[in-house]
């Protein structure tokens, strides 16, 4: 699955560690997402967009 | 505030480079911690009227090792944290980690310290005898902590974290489901020695480890 993780994250200037805790995942976390290694679940994929202040579908792209 | 290349950072994290880093330093401390202990041995004998000649170089000398590896110590300390925030999760898991070394390390001692009845040393991974005192002892801190260890570990892990765990379980399973009969058999059959529980646990501890720590990283 596509995403626009390392994006927004770089537009915020944060590490991925600093996402890390923002998220309350592992910094290994982050990075597997950014990398399309693996897909968050639910929870943390509506956690992600609150951070955002976006919808699932403007970070997430499963196409 | 983080600078740019911390930020744009998103070089896959390597669990090997990472626990070959916390190896590497250990080593480097244990040199360390000799060069600070052989000296103040030396210097006790010596103030006890047992040393000899050569002590004043060893006592120099092993300090003077000491203040050099101090240097790269402290410059190459590595982050024992993970990469786990500093958040209630972050820090359960953290404290998870040095619980279960603590309770590895504990669970071992009775076997490490303890000797036989005819005064020899025991081995840790051998079929010999042990002692009931030793091996009560064993089996209550394993049989009680290690299920609630594993609990508590999986609970508190995050959901990459545990989907690594799930995928070394399902390897560390696939080889013990695969190796079991095969051995069994062949014993049966007249040409493989006796199975053995513990090389079979070991094996499957192993791979389920490598895996876990392999997926976490790809």
């Amino acid at each position: 699955m596509n995403n626009r993780l390392k994006v927004l994250r770089a537009e915020r200037d944060w590490s991925q560690a600093e996402l890390a805790g923002r998220l309350d995942v592992s910094r290994q976390a982050v990075n597997a997402i950014e990398t399309g290694k693996h897909d968050p679940s639910l929870p943390l994929a509506f956690r992600i967009a609150r951070l955002f202040n976006m919808s699932i579908e403007e970070i997430f792209d499963d196409q | 505030m983080t600078n740019n290349n911390e930020t744009l950072d998103a070089a896959p994290h390597s669990q090997l480079r990472y626990w070959g880093h916390i190896i590497g330093w250990s080593v480097l401390l244990a040199f360390a911690l000799l060069a600070v202990i052989v000296p103040v041995i030396t210097a006790i004998n010596l103030a006890s009227d047992e040393g000899g000649s050569n002590d004043w170089w060893i006592i120099g000398g092993g300090l003077a090792l000491a203040v050099i590896l101090a240097v790269p110590l402290w410059r190459w300390m590595p982050e024992f944290t993970q990469g786990e925030p500093d958040t209630p999760r972050g820090k359960k898991m953290r404290r998870m980690t040095t619980v279960a070394i603590l309770v590895g390390i504990i669970t071992a001692l009775p076997l490490i310290l303890g000797k036989t009845a005819t005064g020899e040393d025991l081995t840790l991974f051998g079929n010999s005898p042990v002692p009931p005192l030793a091996a009560g002892p064993m089996i209550i801190m394993w049989g009680l902590l290690v299920p609630v260890l594993s609990v508590l570990g999986y609970r508190s892990a995050d959901e990459v974290a545990r989907a690594a765990s799930v995928f070394g379980s399902f390897a560390g399973f696939q080889l013990f489901g695969w190796a079991t009969p095969i051995w069994w058999m062949g014993w049966r059959g007249g040409f493989l020695p006796e199975p053995d529980a513990m090389i079979i646990f070991v094996a499957a501890l192993v791979v389920a480890t490598g895996a876990s720590l392999w997926k976490r990283s790809n």
